[in-house]
């Protein structure tokens, strides 16, 4: 009886360990895929955003520029109306304003994302691959989580698409590309 | 004799049998605020009804301590919810994040902030929709999704305009947090449902309270709390007192001891002594929980003050008695004649409309007329006919001796003692400095000052129990118009910093029109038409009705409406005040009805000013009382000395007094017991002299006696360090000192003493 015993025991304490070490494993290939994805500061990126509210019968399409630098973001709209916000650690901001009250922490997540602040995702987001070239970033923090189901950071060298999932269903599609692509 | 005590141990028996059957059921009142005079404003009594004490708890960690801000907001919010589940607190403002989201949701496009509408009343119809269609395009989410709905997000806008609060915390399921580069802080907002001035009910929540901080302080060691609350403040200073009235009781009992020791030298006069002390104290006990049914235990430690009396007549009685029963039948008058006044007086009490002075009337009547009896019937037969030691004697002989007996002196006495007192009485009146703050009753601890210092700078904003508008009307509707009206008049004259109330999280009642003027024209402008194209919609929804009772912050703020009662009335926290009676003079100018503030420590405030002013009445009366008595039987003339003599003893202790700290209600209640003590000296030394020389030195050695251990018992308290007892410590030091200094002087007076000289 001792004998079996002994080996459920270690089975179990096995299996477990080798759960555990999947599941960093599977941190570890996310965090490096972001790695990959890592752009190098400063970059100007074009973009071209489509946002699905549910409410609406359709997406609402922009497009426009993305300047990235180590402080901040600049997100210049050119269409369909021209707009320049800017996004930094104090929030997201029109231009000479004040920030958006309550947008510090969708700024923080766009700031950890663009600018590919390795620290920030891991210590805010579960990492797992939820494809070959897809790195889903889940929020753990309870704030966050009241707003943000996932994130989604596709690309091979560099986030190609970014997309955003809302807890209400809504979802924004991020496509960027390189000036000269 | 020994029949004699067996009788008076049976009454002591009989008394604290009685005591312990009607002690066991009475439930005594603790709280501060059961012994001011309750308000007889419904409003107010509303507010009281519905008052809960906030405070506040400064959570704080390094850094660079090793535990993540996942791990802190974690523990924080484990923490409160084993603090909140075993105890009556409960975190402030409960309506979460997602009650909100779902309230302006279903409300959405009935919001307006005041700065929109006036671009829809000035048709800038252009900007509202860019800026909408801006605002879709950002990447921050929107907190609902209500573009359906409110197409130009102007509900979306009225949020994000409302204030933040306690910025740069963000709130977290209940629990505020903010981290820097030095310390990740966590502000914990509870509302305690137990009286913070309820003594007992108040130190067990904040035993638990604490009991919980030290546990998880043992588990998280570079944890620091700071706290603020008035639930601290009041506990703290309970405490103290209570120290310092053990410890100075227990001094001063033991000096009074020794000093009866060695005038009697004898056990037998101290236990006789201890035995009609405590027979006095079981009868007033007794009429106390007689006549009201929740007595305050304050008026019980006030009443402390019938042991100085009743020692007084136990010392005349003895000293009587030991030299001879003669000289005991002739103490009966002045002794009935002291007593009686000073029971009168107290009874007057009882017409004043505060209930711990009518509490501690009844008390003191009670005792006294038991002392008087026991004094007068009882006394001679437990103790032997003993004078007091002859060390005394020739002290008081001494002391005797430094008074004149010529009688010029007595002509200028006869006229001085009145002068001096109308003069002392007059400049007192005009020229007194008084504080009736209840704040300034009470030092707190350095420690405790310094932590609310603390949670005051990191938390801008936070304002613990401030003062509250209360405002009534027919429905809510009008409740939130009136408290806009006075947040404007408020804010715009820089009185207050914020108002905080419903009406600050819902628009003006005016929205309801500007979203149907929105409706109406939208169809009719290309701007909003191209917008409405944009987003795929046909038409500009109709704005759903706004309900604000359903506001998640409604129970808040909106009392709970006695059922009888047809007008709904809420109530709004004045944050940031910064002159309390310039608020309530421009409250009073914009004479709008059903509006009114109250502060709870103003409304304390206030009435330890009228329990002041009452007793300043009261001991007039009682002076005049004894005026009266006490000259039917020593005549107009030295009636009238005794009681100046009186009037200058308290005068001269308040402005003592008053050079050490501005005048309040416990100086008021020490100068009672200097008036009655003077009173007390002033007929025995009076009624004494009548028969020469050695009555008055009898008397003296009497008064003396009382006057030392009333010193010593009494004026101990003068070290306090808590204002309040020192107030009255002081008072009586210096009351009963110049009380015992000047009455041998009005022997001189009497008639009889001079002949007998």
């Amino acid at each position: 009886m001792k004998p079996i015993l002994s080996l459920v025991v270690a089975l179990l304490i096995s299996t477990s360990w080798l759960v555990a070490a999947a599941a960093n494993d599977e941190q570890q290939t996310a965090l490096s895929r972001l790695q990959q994805q890592r752009l190098s500061l400063p970059v100007s990126l074009q973009f071209s955003q489509a946002r699905y509210l549910h409410a609406l019968p359709r997406p609402l399409n922009s497009h426009g520029e993305l300047h990235i630098d180590e402080q901040q973001i600049v997100w210049q709209t050119l269409q369909p109306q021209p707009a320049r916000l800017v996004i930094d650690a104090q929030g997201v901001r029109q231009q000479d304003s004040e920030p958006q009250p309550g947008s510090e922490q969708v700024a923080k997540i766009l700031l950890a994302i663009l600018q590919q602040q390795q620290q920030q995702l891991q210590a805010n987001f579960l990492l797992t691959l939820s494809s070959a070239q897809c790195v889903r970033l889940t929020p753990k923090d309870n704030a966050l989580q009241q707003f943000v189901r996932y994130i989604d950071s596709c690309g091979e060298d560099f986030p190609a698409q970014i997309t955003l999932f809302e807890q209400n269903g809504n979802r924004t599609e991020l496509q960027l590309s390189r000036p000269d692509a | 004799m020994l029949s004699s005590y067996l009788r008076f141990a049976l009454l002591l028996l009989v008394l604290a049998a009685l005591c312990v059957w009607r002690l066991a059921p009475t439930q005594w009142s603790t709280s501060l605020l059961d012994a001011l005079p309750q308000s007889s404003d419904a409003l107010q009594q509303q507010a009281t009804a519905s008052d809960q004490q906030q405070l506040a708890l400064l959570l704080r960690i390094p850094s660079s301590g090793g535990v993540s801000h996942h791990q802190w907001q974690a523990q924080v919010h484990q923490w409160v919810q084993q603090l909140i589940a075993g105890s009556r607190l409960q975190l402030s403002g409960q309506a979460t994040l997602s009650a909100f989201n779902d309230y302006y949701a279903k409300h959405a496009g009935a919001f307006i902030s005041a700065s929109d509408g006036e671009r829809v009343a000035a048709q800038n119809w252009q900007a509202l929709a860019d800026r909408a269609q801006q605002r879709l395009l950002s990447p921050a989410p929107l907190f609902a999704d209500i573009v359906r709905q409110d197409p130009l997000l102007l509900s979306q806008f009225f949020l994000e305009q409302l204030p933040q609060p306690f910025a740069p915390f963000q709130r977290q399921q209940g629990v505020w947090f903010h981290d820097d580069d030095q310390q990740r802080q966590a502000l914990v907002l509870l509302n305690s449902q137990v009286d913070a001035f309820s003594q007992q009910q108040a130190s067990a929540q904040l035993a638990l309270l604490e009991a919980n901080i030290a546990e998880w302080q043992q588990r998280l060691p570079q944890l620091t709390v700071s706290r603020s609350g008035l639930l601290f403040h009041a506990v703290a200073a309970a405490d103290r007192a209570k120290w310092e009235i053990s410890v100075y009781g227990s001094a001063s009992l033991a000096l009074a001891l020794l000093l009866m020791w060695v005038v009697f030298r004898s056990l037998r006069q101290l236990l006789v002594t201890l035995a009609i002390l405590s027979c006095a104290a079981m009868v007033g006990l007794l009429v106390l929980v007689s006549c009201f049914q929740r007595p305050h235990v304050l008026a019980f430690v006030f009443s402390t003050t019938l042991i100085g009396l009743c020692i007084d007549y136990v010392f005349h009685g003895a000293i009587a008695w030991g030299h001879g029963a003669e000289r005991f039948r002739q103490l009966r008058r002045p002794l009935t004649l002291s007593a009686m006044s000073t029971i009168i007086g107290f009874i007057a009490l009882w017409w004043l409309p505060l209930p711990l002075l009518q509490q501690m009337g009844v008390f003191m009547a009670a005792g006294l007329l038991s002392v008087l009896l026991i004094v007068l019937f009882w006394l001679p037969h437990a103790i032997p006919a003993r004078q007091p030691s002859r060390r005394w004697q020739r002290c008081c002989e001494r002391w005797q001796r430094c008074y004149p007996t010529q009688p010029g002196v007595a002509r200028w006495l006869a006229w001085c003692w009145p002068a001096l007192a109308v003069i002392s009485v007059t400049a007192l009146l005009l020229m007194s400095n008084s504080e009736d703050n209840v704040r300034s009753l009470n030092q707190s601890p350095p420690a405790l000052l310094k932590q609310e210092q603390q949670v005051r700078q990191a938390v801008a904003g936070l304002n613990i129990s401030p003062s509250v508008l209360l405002v009534s009307a027919a429905n809510l509707e009008q409740v939130l118009n009136k408290e806009r009206i006075v947040r404007q008049l408020l804010v715009s004259q820089g009185l207050v910093q914020q108002l905080q109330g419903l009406s600050g999280w819902l628009p003006v009642t005016a929205a309801q029109q500007w979203a149907q003027q929105i409706r109406q024209q939208a169809q009719q402008h290309g701007a909003i038409a191209d917008y409405l194209a944009w987003l795929g919609l046909s038409d500009y929804p109709s704005p759903p009705p706004l309900a604000a009772a359903e506001h998640p912050l409604a129970a808040q703020y909106v009392l709970a409406a006695p059922t009888s009662a047809s007008r709904v009335t809420a109530r709004s926290f004045l944050l940031g005040v910064s002159d309390s009676q310039a608020v309530t003079a421009a409250l009073h100018e914009l004479d709008l009805p059903g509006v009114q503030l109250y502060s709870p420590l103003q409304q304390a405030s206030k009435a330890l000013s009228h329990y002041r002013q009452q007793l300043k009445w009261w001991l007039a009366g009682l002076l005049t009382i004894a005026a009266l008595v006490v000259a039917r039987s020593m005549g107009w003339r030295q009636s009238i000395n005794i009681v100046s003599v009186v009037a200058l003893a308290v005068t001269l202790a308040l402005w003592v007094s008053q050079g050490l700290q501005p005048l309040n209600l416990f100086h008021a209640i020490g100068a009672i017991l200097v008036a009655v003590l003077g009173l007390d000296y002033g007929i025995f030394c009076s009624h004494g002299a009548r028969h020469g020389r050695l009555g008055l030195q009898q008397a003296m050695q009497a008064t003396g006696l009382s006057a030392l251990t009333t010193c010593v018992a009494f004026g101990l308290l003068a070290f306090s360090q808590t204002p309040a007892i020192a107030a009255f410590g002081t008072t009586v030091l210096v009351g009963v000192l110049v009380s015992v200094i000047c009455t041998p002087s009005l022997a001189l007076l009497m008639q009889g003493y001079q002949q007998h000289d």
